[in-house]
């Protein structure tokens, strides 16, 4: 774990790092690829355009009214017997966790994936308080074993290939060694199946949680969630107050649009509305702040809060599928992850993420919930200090641009010095940040200017 | 003849001045005026991508200074286009100069644009197989898919072919591309590599930054596949 | 509703659900007992909403209600009574509150569905807007196996839950 998540500080050094590695953006990009391709497919069952401003609109009344939506939330899912939590960071979250697991003895967890979890480090708190807890959902059991974080919200091991993945499982864990990814599921199925019968606690998340009636969403593909909060006796529910909604109603879109988004899957296939406690089952619903209430009131940052992490922006992102995740050093990657880590201030240098952009709006085009990402991060790039370097070649620019004839002048020198130093003129470009595999732009031997006034005789 | 006032982005200007002739000789040939002031610089987008709003402004005022009314403006590119039109909201203008702004958005086109706005169709052959990327700002910021249009359509002879499933970025970027430089050439060797599988004689792309990125990409895989901004390719096609 | 259930099986089985047709509850239990034997066991964990069990027991099958306490004990088929279904997305709908539908339809290898007489819903919006007891006691939208895809995009089916989910559906016809 060390080695990742050191924070946007490292951004530019490990983007750098990542992609010299073309097998990792190859991998990477074949991957999300085949999201793109499904949702293109599937979204054709649907109007996303009218379901985009449903979801909008449900989101920006629900980031509008959050405090009011939590004490009916809170109201609900006491009276119906569950145990509320509130937890304002970080430590606070932790601390309920371990507080509620030490009460009850707990040795063993297991968990479903949740980013809410890796944001809180609910893990390796809980493995620091001396129990074992196990990733049940399949890509993040993987990166546990391997001891990485996921690098991507939906698909935890994306930056893996298949062989990797038999490796990590046959080293770390003894299952195998297999080749062929059936095998391993199946493997890591039975093996996994002891663990959630004997856990002394389940930890899930919530994709939301609903005022009106104190009920909360969740949804799976593999079936982990299910047997999570079914099977041990002690539930947690670990979760965050931007996952508020206000109606019931408000699940048909989310439900119909977050997979398709996605992995361009119809539906996740297993939908749970979990609505009271289960028999004989003690649940606690811990729900985080981490300066989210205050972000949904801040006049740029507020949009961001109606993020409903499915995605689909970071398959769509021209960075991350050359670079992955790991190399923004932050729990949420891609664009919404540049956006959030600044609007919750998640890590002391998340201005720098902003860098990791082409401002191509890609992402704007699949954002479900309507944010405005690339505004967002170019808002990020235009606040605070720019680092010495980027000011001083902003400085270059700027003289050189600030009239029509040092324009001139500063491009005949250009001109001049690639004719004189032909090894120079590339050197030049590399200083200037033009690196990585590619040539150097030409810049050409007569410029517009001229044709146009050989042209203008010419007639 | 309507007058038209040409917008030269700088890196056409110093970079790419075949692809400013051609959008020249492109808007002569459907009977415009064309005129050209070398007074122009930049529209600021660069600085504005940096976020260096400051700069950006004072080189925005320079620019509406430029092409104040009311002849129509059209350059090649429309990323440029797009940044003066959707992105000048961010400087905070004053109300003189925002009123220069409100009446310059609606006469400042990409020439791509201007085309299909005014219905010019270009007839004429070019046996040529073209791959086509989809620059990022024509496509979702200015809103023209350059395969969905019907630019080609008077073009005998053209196989247009394009990488399907996404148009995704070339990795330029402006600033971007100087300041994550290795990830910015990992982008486009992966998104060249996709042009390239298509094996085309040419390889089209409707904007200045992406066409020096494209080709610089080619240049280190060793391929030697023209890269032509459309403009090029359709005075081509009309020329026989 | 002819085009609702046309819907419903075109998705349920394009995401590799399995779904029959039975003219009468009785033809349902036969199948299902003939399922049950063709997959070569003769115990089923089985959910009280199930009408006639005795069906399954007089027919020899060995019928398990209460959940086993260790993974060995668990039987392969596990039959459920989903009171309703999606078209829109190709979804039995669980009554999930309730121990026996939730278990039994989560941790066989072969999850059996009787749908007799579901309430069918065209979409989403029909299921979430309906105001009545479902939505305070909980619900699950089933729509076919278990999957995964997380070791590069490969599509595998029974990770964590059943391998098959088949539903038999009565009086819809």
């Amino acid at each position: 774990m060390a080695e990742f998540r050191r924070g946007a500080k490292n951004l530019r050094r490990n983007a750098k790092t990542a992609a010299r590695r073309p097998e990792l953006g190859a991998v990477i990009s074949r991957a999300t690829d085949h999201a793109i391709i499904r949702r293109r497919e599937v979204m054709q069952e649907i109007d996303f355009a009218a379901q985009r401003r449903r979801i909008q609109q449900l989101r920006q009344n629900a980031t509008q009214n959050l405090p009011g939506l939590l004490d009916r939330f809170k109201a609900r899912v006491e009276a119906k017997g569950f145990h509320f939590h509130m937890a304002v960071d970080t430590n606070a979250a932790r601390r309920i966790v371990i507080d509620v697991a030490k009460r009850h003895t707990v040795q063993t967890v297991v968990k479903s994936k949740s980013m809410l979890g890796e944001e809180v480090g609910i893990r390796e708190a809980l493995e620091q308080a001396g129990i074992q807890v196990t990733e049940t959902d399949l890509g993040e059991y993987i990166v546990q074993l391997n001891h990485e974080p996921p690098s991507h919200l939906t698909a935890p091991a994306v930056h893996l290939s298949t062989g990797e993945v038999g490796e990590i499982l046959y080293k770390q864990a003894g299952i195998g060694p297999f080749e062929k990814p059936e095998q391993m599921a199946v493997a890591v199925r039975q093996f996994m199946r002891t663990r959630f019968f004997n856990a002394d606690m389940g930890m899930a998340g919530a994709n939301a949680l609903i005022a009106e009636t104190g009920a909360m969403l969740m949804m799976s593909n593999e079936g982990n969630i299910r047997l999570v909060t079914s099977l041990p006796r002690l539930l947690v529910v670990l979760t965050s107050v931007d996952k508020l909604v206000e109606r019931m109603a408000d699940l048909a879109p989310l439900i119909r649009v977050i997979p398709k988004n996605a992995t361009g899957q119809r539906i996740t296939n297993y939908c749970t509305v979990l609505s009271a406690p289960r028999q004989g089952q003690e649940v606690h619903i811990v729900v985080v702040n981490n300066n989210r209430m205050a972000a949904a009131g801040d006049p740029v940052f507020g949009q961001a809060i109606r993020c409903v992490r499915c995605a689909a922006c970071i398959n769509v992102c021209p960075v991350f599928r050359t670079i992955g995740g790991h190399a923004y050093g932050t729990v949420y990657v891609g664009p919404m992850g540049i956006v959030l880590t600044n609007a919750l201030h998640l890590d002391p240098h998340a201005r720098m993420l902003s860098d990791a952009c082409t401002l191509c709006d890609a992402c704007a085009q699949v954002c479900p919930a309507g944010i405005d990402l690339p505004g967002l991060i170019l808002h990020i790039r235009s606040s605070g200090n720019p680092r010495l370097i980027d000011r001083f070649k902003a400085w270059v620019v700027g003289m050189t641009y600030a009239g029509a004839g040092r324009f001139k002048a500063a491009f005949w020198a250009l001109r001049l010095f690639k004719r004189l130093f032909a090894a120079g003129y590339r050197r030049l470009w590399r200083m200037l940040g033009w690196t990585g595999r590619r040539g150097v732009p030409r810049v050409a031997g007569k410029t517009f200017d001229r044709m146009w006034d050989d042209d203008a005789k010419g007639d | 003849m309507e007058d038209i006032n040409l917008f030269v982005p700088c890196l056409v200007r110093q970079f790419l001045p075949e692809v400013g002739m051609a959008t020249v000789q492109l808007l002569r040939h459907f009977g415009y005026q064309v005129h050209f002031d070398p007074a122009q610089v930049c529209c600021g987008q660069v600085f504005i991508n940096w976020g260096q709003l400051k700069r950006a402004k004072k080189m925005a005022r320079a620019f509406l200074r430029t092409f104040e009314g009311p002849a129509l403006v059209v350059g090649p590119s429309g990323s440029c286009v797009a940044a003066v039109r959707e992105k000048y909201g961010l400087l905070d203008l004053e109300k003189a100069e925002f009123e220069q702004w409100q009446d310059l958005r609606h006469r400042l086109f990409d020439v791509l644009e201007f085309m299909q706005q005014k219905g010019l169709k270009v007839r004429g052959r070019l046996d040529a197989r073209v791959a086509i990327h989809r620059s990022c700002h024509l496509l979702r910021e200015i809103g023209l898919d350059v395969v969905e249009s019907d630019l080609w359509a008077g073009i005998e002879g053209i196989r247009v072919v394009y990488p399907e499933h996404m148009a995704e970025c070339c990795g330029f970027g402006g600033v971007f591309s100087v300041k994550m430089g290795e990830v910015a050439a990992g982008i486009g060797r992966r998104v060249v590599q996709r042009l390239v599988d298509l094996e085309p004689d040419v390889i089209v792309v409707p904007d200045a930054g992406c066409i020096m990125q494209v080709r610089s990409v080619l240049d280190a895989m060793h391929k030697d596949i023209r890269v032509l901004h459309p403009v090029q390719l359709m005075l081509q096609a009309i020329n026989g | 509703m002819q085009r609702a259930i046309e819907l419903f099986w075109e998705r349920f089985t394009g995401y590799s659900g399995e779904v029959i047709l039975c003219v009468s509850l009785r033809e349902a239990m036969q199948r299902t007992v003939a399922l049950t034997r063709k997959i070569g066991t003769d115990t089923v964990g089985l959910s009280r909403h199930v009408p006639v069990p005795e069906a399954l027991s007089n027919a020899g099958l060995h019928v398990m209600h209460e959940p086993p306490t260790q993974v060995d004990d668990v039987p392969v088929v596990g039959i459920t009574a989903p009171w309703g279904l999606v078209a829109e997305t190709g979804s039995l709908v669980i009554h999930d509150h309730d121990p026996g539908e939730r278990l039994w339809s989560l941790v066989c290898d072969v999850h059996i569905a009787i749908l007799d007489h579901p309430r069918i819903f065209n979409d989403l919006d029909e299921l979430f807007t309906e105001d009545s007891a479902h939505l305070s006691t909980g619900l699950c939208l089933i729509s076919g196996p278990s999957r995964t895809a997380d070791i590069e995009k490969k599509l595998v089916l029974g990770m964590h839950g059943p391998r098959r989910v088949i539903a038999l559906i009565v009086g819809v016809d």
